[in-house]
Protein backbone atom coordinates (compact mmCIF):
# COMPACT_ATOMS: atom_id res chain seq x y z
CA UNK A 1 0.00 0.00 0.00
CA UNK A 2 1.04 4.12 0.24
CA UNK A 3 2.61 4.66 -2.69
CA UNK A 4 2.63 1.90 -5.06
CA UNK A 5 -0.89 1.29 -7.11
CA UNK A 6 -1.20 -2.51 -6.97
CA UNK A 7 -3.55 -3.87 -9.22
CA UNK A 8 -3.65 -7.24 -7.27
CA UNK A 9 -6.38 -6.58 -5.05
CA UNK A 10 -8.52 -5.58 -8.15
CA UNK A 11 -7.48 -8.90 -9.70
CA UNK A 12 -8.63 -11.09 -6.16
CA UNK A 13 -12.12 -8.61 -6.07
CA UNK A 14 -12.54 -9.29 -9.91
CA UNK A 15 -11.94 -12.85 -9.37
CA UNK A 16 -14.39 -13.18 -6.03
CA UNK A 17 -17.07 -11.52 -7.89
CA UNK A 18 -16.91 -13.79 -10.65
CA UNK A 19 -17.20 -16.36 -8.97
CA UNK A 20 -19.71 -14.96 -6.87
CA UNK A 21 -21.90 -14.71 -10.10
CA UNK A 22 -21.42 -18.05 -11.03
CA UNK A 23 -22.56 -19.32 -7.87
CA UNK A 24 -25.53 -17.42 -7.78
CA UNK A 25 -26.54 -18.42 -10.89
CA UNK A 26 -26.07 -22.33 -10.25
CA UNK A 27 -27.97 -22.16 -6.79
CA UNK A 28 -30.73 -19.76 -8.77
CA UNK A 29 -30.97 -22.07 -11.67
CA UNK A 30 -31.11 -24.97 -9.04
CA UNK A 31 -33.76 -23.39 -7.34
CA UNK A 32 -32.37 -21.85 -4.06
CA UNK A 33 -32.72 -18.46 -4.70
CA UNK A 34 -32.16 -17.43 -0.74
CA UNK A 35 -29.10 -19.23 -0.91
CA UNK A 36 -27.51 -17.38 -3.81
CA UNK A 37 -28.76 -14.07 -2.13
CA UNK A 38 -27.15 -14.89 0.80
CA UNK A 39 -23.77 -15.81 -1.38
CA UNK A 40 -23.84 -12.75 -2.78
CA UNK A 41 -24.26 -10.81 0.25
CA UNK A 42 -21.02 -13.07 1.60
CA UNK A 43 -18.99 -11.91 -1.16
CA UNK A 44 -19.91 -8.37 -1.03
CA UNK A 45 -19.46 -8.26 2.91
CA UNK A 46 -15.66 -9.64 2.09
CA UNK A 47 -14.96 -7.35 -0.30
CA UNK A 48 -16.11 -4.38 1.13
CA UNK A 49 -13.82 -5.44 4.20
CA UNK A 50 -11.36 -4.99 2.01
CA UNK A 51 -12.08 -1.80 0.45
CA UNK A 52 -12.55 -0.26 3.04
CA UNK A 53 -9.16 0.38 4.52
CA UNK A 54 -8.02 1.60 1.41
CA UNK A 55 -10.71 4.09 2.32
CA UNK A 56 -9.36 4.96 5.53
CA UNK A 57 -5.72 5.41 4.24
CA UNK A 58 -6.90 7.63 1.42
CA UNK A 59 -8.78 9.85 4.65
CA UNK A 60 -6.09 9.64 7.03
CA UNK A 61 -3.60 10.47 3.42
CA UNK A 62 -5.82 13.27 2.82
CA UNK A 63 -6.00 14.49 6.26
CA UNK A 64 -2.68 14.70 7.13
CA UNK A 65 -1.49 15.97 3.75
CA UNK A 66 -4.07 19.37 4.60
CA UNK A 67 -3.49 19.50 7.92
CA UNK A 68 -6.90 19.05 8.97
CA UNK B 1 8.84 9.65 -14.08
CA UNK B 2 5.90 11.58 -14.38
CA UNK B 3 5.51 10.14 -17.61
CA UNK B 4 5.53 6.65 -16.37
CA UNK B 5 3.51 7.64 -13.68
CA UNK B 6 0.93 9.09 -16.07
CA UNK B 7 1.42 5.76 -17.82
CA UNK B 8 0.48 3.50 -15.09
CA UNK B 9 -2.49 5.57 -13.97
CA UNK B 10 -4.03 5.02 -17.68
CA UNK B 11 -3.24 1.49 -17.87
CA UNK B 12 -4.32 0.78 -14.40
CA UNK B 13 -7.45 2.42 -14.98
CA UNK B 14 -8.01 0.57 -18.50
CA UNK B 15 -7.74 -3.06 -16.24
CA UNK B 16 -10.27 -1.66 -13.67
CA UNK B 17 -12.81 -0.68 -16.36
CA UNK B 18 -12.32 -3.83 -17.61
CA UNK B 19 -13.09 -5.77 -15.14
CA UNK B 20 -15.58 -3.09 -14.07
CA UNK B 21 -17.72 -4.33 -17.27
CA UNK B 22 -16.74 -7.69 -17.13
CA UNK B 23 -18.85 -7.90 -13.43
CA UNK B 24 -21.97 -5.45 -14.33
CA UNK B 25 -24.41 -7.32 -15.61
CA UNK B 26 -23.90 -10.09 -13.17
CA UNK B 27 -23.47 -8.47 -9.97
CA UNK B 28 -22.98 -4.70 -9.81
CA UNK B 29 -22.39 -4.59 -6.46
CA UNK B 30 -19.08 -5.98 -6.78
CA UNK B 31 -18.70 -4.15 -9.64
CA UNK B 32 -19.52 -0.81 -8.20
CA UNK B 33 -17.09 -1.48 -5.41
CA UNK B 34 -14.20 -1.98 -8.20
CA UNK B 35 -14.86 0.91 -9.30
CA UNK B 36 -14.43 2.84 -5.82
CA UNK B 37 -11.32 0.74 -5.15
CA UNK B 38 -9.88 1.90 -8.70
CA UNK B 39 -10.66 5.64 -7.59
CA UNK B 40 -9.28 5.25 -4.07
CA UNK B 41 -6.15 3.68 -5.47
CA UNK B 42 -5.21 6.39 -8.41
CA UNK B 43 -5.25 8.79 -5.59
CA UNK B 44 -2.99 7.18 -2.74
CA UNK B 45 -0.51 7.12 -6.14
CA UNK B 46 -0.90 10.51 -6.59
CA UNK B 47 -0.56 11.54 -3.37
CA UNK B 48 3.16 11.97 -3.59
CA UNK B 49 2.90 14.81 -6.12
CA UNK B 50 -0.02 15.95 -3.97
CA UNK B 51 2.43 16.44 -1.22
CA UNK B 52 4.70 17.98 -3.14
CA UNK B 53 2.46 21.13 -4.35
CA UNK B 54 1.67 21.08 -1.00
CA UNK B 55 5.16 21.83 0.45
CA UNK B 56 5.67 24.17 -2.03
CA UNK B 57 2.73 26.56 -0.84
CA UNK B 58 3.36 26.53 2.48
CA UNK B 59 7.23 27.18 2.25
CA UNK B 60 5.92 29.82 -0.45
CA UNK B 61 3.74 31.78 2.67
CA UNK B 62 6.52 31.69 4.99
CA UNK B 63 8.17 34.04 2.91
CA UNK B 64 5.18 36.03 2.75
CA UNK B 65 3.28 37.22 5.81
CA UNK B 66 1.35 34.02 6.40
CA UNK B 67 -1.85 35.60 8.04
CA UNK B 68 -2.76 38.01 5.14
CA UNK B 69 -2.38 35.10 2.73
CA UNK B 70 -4.80 32.32 4.47
CA UNK B 71 -3.17 29.59 2.51
CA UNK B 72 -4.47 27.00 5.66
CA UNK B 73 -7.91 28.22 4.96
CA UNK B 74 -7.80 27.68 1.43
CA UNK B 75 -5.54 24.05 1.58
CA UNK B 76 -8.38 22.56 4.09
CA UNK B 77 -10.77 23.79 1.60
CA UNK B 78 -9.35 22.20 -0.85
CA UNK B 79 -9.22 19.16 1.43
CA UNK B 80 -12.87 19.23 2.41
CA UNK B 81 -13.94 19.86 -1.59
CA UNK B 82 -12.10 16.93 -2.80
CA UNK B 83 -13.66 14.39 -0.39
CA UNK B 84 -16.64 15.94 -0.86
CA UNK B 85 -16.33 15.47 -4.59
CA UNK B 86 -15.10 12.01 -3.83
CA UNK B 87 -18.68 10.99 -2.06
CA UNK B 88 -20.88 12.55 -4.55
CA UNK B 89 -19.10 10.86 -7.84
CA UNK B 90 -19.31 7.50 -5.63
CA UNK B 91 -23.02 8.18 -5.50
CA UNK B 92 -23.16 9.71 -9.26
CA UNK B 93 -21.81 6.62 -10.27
CA UNK B 94 -24.32 4.25 -8.19
CA UNK B 95 -27.11 5.62 -9.82
CA UNK B 96 -27.84 7.68 -6.56
CA UNK B 97 -27.98 11.39 -7.61
CA UNK B 98 -30.64 12.85 -5.12
CA UNK B 99 -27.93 11.57 -2.09
CA UNK B 100 -24.92 12.81 -4.62
CA UNK B 101 -26.63 16.31 -4.45
CA UNK B 102 -26.84 15.94 -0.87
CA UNK B 103 -23.13 15.54 -0.30
CA UNK B 104 -22.24 18.27 -2.77
CA UNK B 105 -24.90 21.07 -0.44
CA UNK B 106 -23.13 19.49 3.45
CA UNK B 107 -19.40 19.82 1.17
CA UNK B 108 -20.60 23.76 0.33
CA UNK B 109 -22.07 24.56 3.64
CA UNK B 110 -18.66 23.25 5.46
CA UNK B 111 -16.42 25.40 3.17
CA UNK B 112 -18.59 28.14 3.96
CA UNK B 113 -17.66 27.69 7.63
CA UNK B 114 -14.33 27.13 6.98
CA UNK B 115 -14.18 30.63 5.13
CA UNK B 116 -16.08 32.36 8.17
CA UNK B 117 -12.74 33.97 9.06
CA UNK B 118 -12.09 35.04 5.78
CA UNK B 119 -15.43 36.94 5.24
CA UNK B 120 -15.62 38.34 8.74
CA UNK B 121 -12.29 40.10 7.67
CA UNK B 122 -13.35 41.69 4.13
CA UNK B 123 -16.58 42.68 6.19
CA UNK B 124 -14.31 44.61 8.72
CA UNK B 125 -11.96 45.64 5.94
CA UNK B 126 -14.82 47.31 4.08
CA UNK B 127 -16.34 48.54 7.70
CA UNK B 128 -12.82 50.82 8.11
CA UNK B 129 -12.97 51.94 4.84
CA UNK B 130 -16.73 52.83 5.54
Amino acid sequence: MGTTMDINIIFQIAAVGILISVFNQVLSKAGRDDQAMLTSLVGLVVVLFWVIQYINELFTTVRTMFGM
Amino acid sequence: MIYDSMMKIVIFSIISILFILILKPNSPHISSIVMLLASVMIFLFITPFLEQIVLFFNSFSSYMNYKTLYIDIVLKIICISYICEFGAEICKDAGINSIATKIELGGKILIMCLSLPIISEVLKTVMTIL
